[in-house]
């Protein structure tokens, strides 16, 4: 188990910056995802925590241990690929190796073995040559060849991937579980949102090789630091219209949407004129019957523009003088309430489901001092 | 309704296999009809036959109630993207977009206006001066698809026009190419192999599968009642749940059995009674599944497994749970307070449950 601290690494690849200035903290025994769409920088990273490629500029420590020079076969850490590596022999050989390499007696090897296998769930196939077995039980030959090496760190680089989504699940399960017997610290580098936010203690979103926003799923998602990771999580993303602050009002389109004392005075406080309002679809409620100002609560006025029906749920496109949302309804809700296009309709949004961002750097503005 | 399209009897053969076998649908003017089906079904050969690129051994086309068998493509009033997309690499997009109506002829400034349209719905305004070979797939996928609807024509044929995209920006092409149907009142016939393509862009969905038209269907309707079940496991991506039953009379009364041990509420045995076949299988979508510590009156089918966990999807949790191997699921919108491995009750309910033959895979309720 070992804490990782990752000080303002940068790389470059000829002209290429694939990681600026990046800086984390993971802790002892934490699982920590780095979640972002391909191309962000996630995997040169976890390369450069291994030891697989060098920083341009920045430290690595391990358990505040300067490793950045340390080369990766003694790091003591253990990758596993979304394409696993297994050798031509049998399931027991694939874990047994590291085991003997260690120096381990043979009655140690095999106590270990069926250990790990037992852990992982492979114990009824040790004997199986790897060649006919499953693809799922070849990433967990995988992972429990990984934990054959007892190393101090796990990095994950999209293992589940290539699993169909049944096995998917099962793994998944399984992984958090095995983290919670070994207790030990795992980065795990996904581009899939549902994988970081089901699996991971704190998430990095990463956006073109820089660190968006670190914290728990919950934080992520509900009080997203800037639009890219608000836009990025979610199915469909956070809504971002913008909003003009006026003494009295914020305003959309030049229609009052929020009344609330305390925002406007604190936005103009800080000297904003025009604004991005971020909600996510999920937290508007439709109505066909003109709602007015209510307490607490944002109302914008719009016309159906688009509605799309995606099996577990619809997504209604609303359309208010040029500024457009998203509006997630549950089938039930959808179908009682009967929305067709074209159709005018008032959508409402609790205050403290709505957040507010600088549209010059696209980051959220705190309001009153209150931070999710 | 006026048809803008028949599509009767067509039949294709390639190197003497038959790929299109007696396809036969209307698309009505101003309709999306989505032909959605899995790779080699015959999509692509159809949308060709329609264009008048390939030539059917028999059946015919109408366009606008009139038989176009043997008018050439260019005189077809069709329009056509395809999943490779061709674009002028040395022109600007604008160019790119405007070339089909220079073809025509079109006067200058109402290619001008009809350009900044489709460009200012497909949000590429923009990109206008750019020139094509300077953009990324979703750029260039919006730009294919703007040179295709400029173009002047009673049909619009799109053959898989959002694959190769990433997720995210699939979901916002997606809705602004429904958009622009719904503003230009175009008729299109787009081919995917994607369900929710289907689902969400689509007035109606003929799915196809080995060249043969097996359901024709309003989206919401094959959603919720496919009619051959693996059609219902194609559509929902795995996360159907399913349940296998045996029936037997045994002295006049009906006895049901499950390797599940489940519980079958009065309602569902008496759903059963009245099905002709022995071997069925229930299958449920997950929003009409509750996994629970315990589930008092399940009105449906009951069975005790274990908790496995849950997928955190933002605005709701997909939730797991097993029994011999099987895996349910249960869609649900407060975080579950249920430990790994923790006994659970898994109640599939009635509603939305549907009844297939297990042998033929046939809907039978």
């Amino acid at each position: 188990m070992v804490s990782v601290k990752i000080d303002s690494v940068s790389k470059s690849f000829g002209n290429v910056q694939a990681l600026r200035n990046v800086s984390l903290e993971i802790m002892n025994g934490e699982f920590f995802a780095i979640l972002g769409p391909s191309g962000c920088g996630k995997t040169t990273l976890l390369r450069i925590i291994a030891g697989l490629e060098k920083p341009t500029k920045g430290r690595i420590f391990f358990d505040e241990i300067d490793v950045t020079d340390v080369p990766a076969e003694i790091r003591d850490v253990s990758m596993v690929f979304q394409f696993y590596a297994l050798y031509p022999t049998t399931v027991y050989n694939n874990i047994a190796l590291p085991l003997r390499s260690k120096g381990l007696s043979p009655s140690q090897v095999h106590e270990r073995v069926v250990e790990i296998a037992k852990l992982v769930g492979i114990e009824s196939i040790l004997n199986t040559h790897v060649d006919r077995i499953s693809v799922a039980d070849k990433q967990k030959v995988a992972l429990a060849r990984a934990i054959a090496k007892q190393p101090q760190l796990y990095l994950l680089d999209e293992p589940l991937t290539i699993l169909d989504p049944v096995s998917r699940v099962i793994m998944r399960a399984e992984l958090k579980r095995i983290q919670k017997e070994l207790k030990q610290t795992i980065i795990y580098v996904t581009h899939d949102q549902i994988e970081a936010l089901t699996l991971a203690d704190r998430i990095a979103v990463m956006n073109f090789g820089v660190v968006e926003q670190v914290g728990t799923p919950l934080q992520v998602y509900d009080y997203p630091e800037t639009v890219f990771v608000g836009w990025f999580l979610g199915e469909p993303g956070m809504n971002f219209i913008e909003a003009n602050v006026e003494p009295e009002v914020l305003k959309i389109s030049g229609k009052p949407v929020v009344r609330e004392r305390k925002i406007f005075e604190d936005l103009r406080r800080k000297g904003y004129e025009k604004i991005l309002i971020g909600f996510r679809p999920e937290h508007v409620k439709i109505s066909k019957t003109p709602s007015t100002y209510l307490n607490g609560k944002a109302v914008i006025e719009g016309v159906v523009r688009v509605v799309e029906f995606m099996g577990t749920y619809y997504v209604v496109d609303v359309e208010s003088d040029g500024a457009e949302f998203k509006v997630k309804m549950d089938p039930r809700s959808f179908t009682s309430l009967s929305i067709n296009e074209g159709e005018k309709v008032w959508c409402t949004i609790p205050l403290d489901k709505i957040l507010f961002f600088d549209s010059n750097n696209n980051k959220r503005i705190n309001i009153g001092g209150s931070d999710g | 309704m006026e048809k803008a399209l028949i599509v009767s009897e067509i039949v294709k053969k390639i190197r003497g296999k038959e790929v299109l076998k007696n396809v036969t649908f209307e698309v009505e003017k101003g309709q999306l009809l989505v032909l959605l089906g899995p790779p080699g079904s015959g999509k692509t050969t159809l949308l060709k036959i329609i264009a008048g690129l390939e030539k059917q051994d028999s059946g015919s086309i109408y366009i606008n109630g009139e038989r176009v068998d043997d008018i050439p493509p260019y005189e077809r009033k069709v329009s056509m993207v395809f999943e490779t997309l061709a674009l002028y690499s040395n022109m600007t997009v604008y160019e790119n977009i405007a070339s089909p109506m220079i073809a025509e002829k079109k006067p200058r400034e109402i290619i001008d206006k009809k350009v900044k349209e489709i460009a200012s719905i497909l949000r590429i305004e923009h990109l206008l001066n750019r020139r094509a070979d300077k953009l990324s797939g979703g750029e260039r996928q919006r730009v294919a698809i703007a040179r295709a609807l400029a173009k002047e024509a009673e049909i619009y044929l799109l053959d898989e026009p959002f694959s190769n995209l990433d997720a995210k920006i699939r979901y916002a092409l997606r809705t602004e190419f429904k958009k622009l149907k719904t503003m230009l009142g175009k008729t299109l016939v787009l081919a995917t192999s994607d369900p929710l393509d289907a689902l969400a862009l689509s007035d109606t969905v003929v799915f196809i599968e080995k060249g043969v038209i097996i359901q024709k269907n309003p989206p919401v309707e094959l959603y919720y009642k496919p009619i051959r079940l693996d059609i219902s496991r194609y559509l929902t991506g795995k996360i159907l749940n399913e349940v296998v039953l045996k029936k037997k009379t045994d002295g006049g009364k009906t006895i049901i059995t499950s390797e599940l041990d489940v519980v079958i509420s009065e309602s569902v045995s008496r759903d059963i009674q009245d099905i002709p076949v022995e071997n069925i299988i229930l299958t449920s979508h997950p929003d009409n599944t509750m996994i629970e510590k315990s589930v008092e009156n399940c009105d449906g089918l009951k069975i005790r497994g274990r908790f496995l966990g849950y997928e955190y999807r933002g605005s709701e949790f997909l939730v797991f749970a097993e029994y011999k191997n099987h895996l349910f699921k249960a869609l649900k919108y407060e975080k579950p307070l249920v430990d790994f491995n923790e006994p659970v009750d898994i109640c599939i309910k009635r509603e939305g449950l549907n009844f297939y033959d297990l042998d033929t895979g046939t809907l039978l309720r």
